[in-house]
C-alpha cells in the first residue's frame, strides 16, 4: 500500500467516473494532449488495434444464457477496463487476480486484459462496440452520457437473465443495480433492464480528525446535530473547521459537499426520484434543498471553509486535512487509504444515515460479444468472495456485503464506510449522485455552487435555477 | 454565355486595366495563356496534387462535414434528426454559449492586441540599443512559446494560488499589500478572466517581440536618420516609420495570435475549466464538452463552424487593413 500522494490523488480521481461522464473534466495531461483531432484518431486506432489484439474465438454469440462450466468449449475472452495503475491502483492490482481465478475455474479459457484511460475508453467505446473486434466484456461508465448512449444504440446486452442465473440482484442489492438500469431505448434511467454489474462501491462521507476535535472541546460526530455543533467550536479554537476546495484543477468538493448537506435536510426519496426522473414532476425545489444551500452559503460566510478555497484544488484540500490543519473533510471513501496512512488512529470516518454514493464502474456485455456466457462467468468471479475481500484489502468498499468476521480485520474507517454503504442500501437511504440527472447537470451544478458561495445567487435562486435547467432538459427530450 | 463574358472582360482589359481583384487575376491568367505555359500549368497542377489531396481530406472534407452536422441533432452514433437552425440560434439564445463568445472577444485583447502593442514598443526601443546580448534576450522572451501550454498553465496556477511560497500573493503579502491568504486569482469571479488573460499576454508577447525584432532590424537606418534630421522625436519615428514599415509583421502577428485566442482551450481547461461559475468559459471548451462528453455533435459543430467563420473574417480583415497596398521591397 505504498503509493505517492500523487498516485493516490489519481486513484481518487479514477473513482469519480460518475462525474467525468458528464463533463467533470480531469486535468490529466494525457487528456489535454489528446486534442479534438487526436481523440478522433485514437478512436479509429482503438477499434483497429482491438482487431489486432484478437477478439474472442469462442462459440457463437447466439448461445442461450447459461452458466459456464469447466467443460464448456474454450476460447479467448477479450476484456477491457480502465483500471490503469495511475487512475485506480486498487482495481489495477485486482485485475490479474481476477483473471487468474477465472482461468483456474475455466481452464479452457484465456482472458486478454486491455487497460486504457477513461478518456480513451469514453471516446472509443461507442465505435468499438459498433464494429467487430470490440471487447467480449467491458467496463462501462454509468449514466446517460455513456451507458445511456450505448443502450440507445443497442450496443449492450440486457443482463437480467444472467443476474437471475447467478443471483446478482440479491448480492449487490436492487438500488446499486438501478444505477446501471435503463429503458431499452436508453431514454429513461434507473428503471428497465440492467446493463452493467458493479463490483465495488463508493459512498461519500465525513472524515474527522479526533485530535483536533478534542482540542476544540468538540465531540466525534454521530448525528447531524452533533456535527453542526462541532463547527463553531473548531472555529473558536482557531482551527479551520472544514478542509475544502472549489478551484482547479479538479475540485469536485463543491458538488460532493452539496450532496452531503442535501442528504442531511432533504429526504432520500426526493433525490432518488429527481435523478431517475421518477414519479409526478420530480423536483429538488423543496425546503430541504434550499436549507442545504443556505447552510453551505453560511459556511462560506462564517469562515468554516479553508481560506482561499476558490483557488485551491482537491489535492490541496486533502493535504490540508491529512496534515492536520482542518477538523473535517467531506469526500468519498476513496480517500480512506490516504487519510489512514497520514493520520493513523487520529482519523475517523462518519457515514450519516442517508448518504450519496454509487457503485463503481460496472462490467457490461456487448451485443457483439462472441461469448456472453463466458463474459457473465467473468463478472461473477468479480463478485465472488476472493475479489470482494481483496477489495477491502485495497482500501475499497466491496459492493457485496462482507461477513462481519471478515470485516472486523480491517481498519475502523473502512469498516464504517462498508457498514454505512450496506445499511443505506438496505434502508433505501442511498442517494445517487445528483449529477446523473441530466448529461450537463454536473457543469450546471458546479457553476451554481460557485455562484452561491460567492454570493451571486441566493440559496432559493440557486435551487430554482438548477430545477429549471433540469426541466428544460426533460421538456426538450 | 461564356463567350460573351470573355468578350466583355476582354474589351475591358483593352480599354482600361481591370480594377477588381477577380478582373486582375483573369487578366494575368490570359497574359500567361501561351501553349508553353499551359504545359507548365499542367505540371504545376500535378505537383500540387498530393498536397491538395491531403488538404482536401483532412481540412476541406471535415469542414464540409462539420457544416453538415451543425444542422443535426446527433449523438455521434445513433439516429440523426434535423435540427434546422436551432444549433446556430443557440449561439445567441443560450446564455452559456453567448457568454463564451463574449469571453473570446475579451481574450482577443489579451492574446493578441496587448502582446502586439507591447511587442512593437519593446522591439522599437531595443532597435535603438546596441545589439550585444540580443540572442539571449530573444531566447528568454520566446521561451513561453516553446513550452507546452499544459506546463505553462500548471506553473501559473501555482503562481496565482491564494497562498504559499513563491506565489504572487506571497509577494504581495511581503510588500504589505495582501493578507496571509490573498485573492484566489483564478477562483474569483471578477479576476479569473483577467488573470487567464495576463497569462496569455505572457505567452504571446515573446512571439510578437521576436517577430517584430527581425522586422525592425530590416528597416534601413537611413530612414531614421532622415527623420531625425527633420526633427522627429521618438514617438513620431515610431508612428511614421516603425509601424508603417512593419505592417507585414504586424499582420502576421495579429493573425497568428487572434487565431490562437479563438481556439484557446488548453490554458483555460487546465487553469480554470471555465470556472468559477461560467466566468471563463470559452468556445473551445464548449466544443469539446458538447462533442465528447454530452454527445451533442450538432451544437459542437455549429460552434466550431462559427469559430471558423470568425477566424476567416478576422484573417481577411487583417489582410485587408495591413497587407494590401503596403507592399515594400
Amino acid at each position: 500500500m505504498k503509493h505517492s500522494t500523487q498516485s493516490k490523488a489519481g486513484h481518487s480521481v479514477g473513482r469519480m467516473q460518475h462525474l467525468i461522464s458528464f463533463g467533470g473534466l480531469r486535468p490529466r495531461v494525457s487528456l489535454v494532449l489528446a486534442s479534438v483531432l487526436s481523440a478522433a484518431l485514437l478512436t479509429a486506432w482503438g477499434a483497429g488495434s482491438a482487431v489486432a489484439s484478437g477478439g474472442a474465438t469462442g462459440t457463437a454469440a447466439s448461445s442461450k444464457p447459461a452458466k459456464l462450466t469447466a467443460s464448456s468449449p474454450g476460447g479467448t475472452l477479450a476484456q477491457w477496463n480502465w483500471e490503469t495503475e495511475a487512475d485506480d491502483p486498487g482495481g489495477h492490482a485486482l485485475m490479474p487476480m481476477a483473471i487468474k481465478l477465472f482461468e483456474k475455474a475455466y481452464p479452457k479459457w484465456k482472458v486478454s486484459n486491455r487497460e486504457m484511460t477513461l478518456e480513451e475508453q469514453t471516446d472509443s467505446l461507442p465505435l468499438a462496440l459498433d464494429s467487430s473486434g470490440g471487447p467480449d466484456v467491458t467496463e462501462t461508465n454509468e449514466g446517460f452520457g455513456s451507458m445511456g448512449r450505448l443502450v440507445a444504440d443497442k450496443e449492450l446486452l440486457n443482463l437480467a437473465p444472467y443476474s437471475k442465473l447467478y443471483g446478482w440482484t440479491s448480492e449487490v442489492g436492487p438500488l446499486p443495480l438501478q444505477y446501471n438500469a435503463f429503458s431499452s431505448n436508453g431514454k429513461s434511467f434507473g428503471s428497465g433492464n440492467v446493463y452493467g454489474i458493479p463490483w465495488s462501491a463508493a459512498p461519500l462521507g465525513i472524515f474527522y480528525n479526533k485530535a483536533l476535535l478534542k482540542k476544540a472541546g468538540a465531540k466525534v460526530p454521530t448525528s447531524w446535530s452533533q456535527f453542526f455543533a462541532d463547527l463553531p467550536l473548531l472555529k473558536k479554537a482557531g482551527i479551520t473547521p472544514m478542509a475544502y476546495a472549489s478551484g482547479q484543477p479538479t475540485a469536485y468538493q463543491p458538488v460532493h459537499v452539496f450532496y452531503t448537506l442535501a442528504d442531511a435536510f432533504a429526504s432520500a426519496k426526493t433525490s432518488i426520484n429527481f435523478v431517475f426522473h421518477d414519479g409526478k414532476s420530480p423536483s429538488i425545489n423543496v425546503p430541504g434543498y434550499v436549507k442545504a444551500a443556505q447552510t453551505f452559503q453560511s459556511w462560506s460566510k462564517a469562515g468554516y471553509l479553508s481560506p482561499g478555497y476558490s483557488g485551491l484544488s482537491d489535492t490541496q484540500a486533502l493535504n490540508a486535512f491529512t496534515s492536520g490543519k482542518a477538523g473535517f473533510f467531506i469526500e468519498g471513501e476513496w480517500y480512506i487509504s490516504s487519510v489512514q496512512s497520514a493520520l493513523k488512529n487520529n482519523a475517523g470516518f462518519w457515514e450519516p444515515p442517508s448518504i450519496t454514493g454509487g457503485p463503481g464502474e460496472g462490467y457490461s456485455i456487448p451485443t457483439r460479444s462472441t461469448n456472453p456466457n463466458a463474459a457473465a462467468a467473468f463478472i461473477n468471479i468479480l463478485l465472488g468472495p476472493q475479489i470482494q475481500a481483496a477489495d477491502l484489502q485495497q482500501g475499497e468498499v466491496p459492493v457485496v456485503e462482507p461477513k462481519a468476521s471478515v470485516l472486523a480485520k480491517f481498519p475502523a474507517m473502512i469498516q464504517s464506510a462498508t457498514k454505512g454503504w450496506a445499511a443505506s442500501v438496505k434502508a433505501n437511504q442511498l442517494v445517487p449522485y445528483l449529477d446523473y440527472a441530466t448529461p450537463n447537470f454536473l457543469n450546471q451544478e458546479m457553476a451554481a455552487v460557485q455562484e452561491l458561495q460567492s454570493g451571486q445567487l441566493t440559496p432559493q435562486a440557486m435551487i430554482s435555477s438548477l430545477q429549471s435547467d433540469y426541466e428544460q432538459y426533460w421538456s426538450s427530450k | 454565355m461564356s463567350r460573351s463574358r470573355a468578350l466583355s472582360s476582354g474589351s475591358q482589359s483593352l480599354a482600361s486595366p481591370p480594377t477588381s481583384w477577380w478582373g486582375r487575376r483573369r487578366a494575368r491568367a490570359r497574359e500567361l495563356d501561351t501553349p508553353q505555359s499551359k504545359g507548365d500549368r499542367r505540371i504545376g497542377l500535378i505537383l500540387i496534387l498530393p498536397a491538395a489531396i491531403i488538404l482536401a481530406s483532412f481540412i476541406v472534407y471535415p469542414l464540409i462535414k462539420a457544416i453538415d452536422y451543425s444542422f443535426l441533432n446527433w449523438d455521434g452514433i445513433g439516429p440523426k434528426t434535423s435540427a434546422g437552425l436551432s444549433n446556430y440560434t443557440a449561439l445567441w439564445s443560450n446564455p452559456v454559449e453567448r457568454q463564451s463568445l463574449e469571453h473570446a472577444g475579451i481574450l482577443i485583447c489579451f492574446y493578441s492586441l496587448i502582446p502586439t502593442a507591447l511587442g512593437l514598443m519593446a522591439a522599437a526601443l531595443i532597435a535603438r540599443l546596441p545589439q550585444r546580448g540580443m540572442g539571449v534576450l530573444r531566447v528568454i522572451y520566446f521561451l513561453p512559446q516553446v513550452l507546452v501550454t499544459v506546463v505553462v498553465a500548471v506553473v501559473w496556477t501555482w503562481i496565482l494560488a491564494p497562498s504559499g511560497t513563491g506565489t504572487l500573493n506571497s509577494l504581495l503579502h511581503s510588500l504589505g499589500l495582501a493578507g496571509n491568504v490573498g485573492t484566489p486569482w483564478l477562483g474569483s469571479f471578477s479576476d479569473a478572466l483577467v488573470a487567464v488573460g495576463l497569462v496569455a499576454v505572457w505567452l504571446d508577447f515573446g512571439l510578437c517581440f521576436v517577430l517584430f525584432l527581425s522586422g525592425v532590424q530590416r528597416i534601413p537606418t537611413s530612414l531614421y536618420d532622415a527623420a531625425r534630421v527633420d526633427g522627429a522625436g521618438i514617438i513620431r519615428e515610431f508612428w511614421m516609420i516603425t509601424v508603417p514599415m512593419m505592417r507585414r509583421e504586424i499582420g502576421v502577428a495579429l493573425t497568428i495570435t487572434i487565431v490562437a485566442s479563438l481556439q484557446s482551450f488548453t490554458l483555460i481547461y487546465q487553469a480554470t475549466l471555465g470556472g468559477p461559475g461560467t466566468s471563463t468559459t470559452v468556445p473551445g471548451l464548449l466544443v469539446y464538452r458538447d462533442a465528447f462528453q454530452l454527445g451533442a455533435v450538432g451544437s459542437a459543430s455549429a460552434l466550431g463552424v462559427a469559430l471558423a467563420l470568425l477566424t476567416f473574417v478576422f484573417t481577411f480583415v487583417i489582410r485587408g487593413l495591413l497587407e494590401r497596398g503596403g507592399d515594400r521591397g
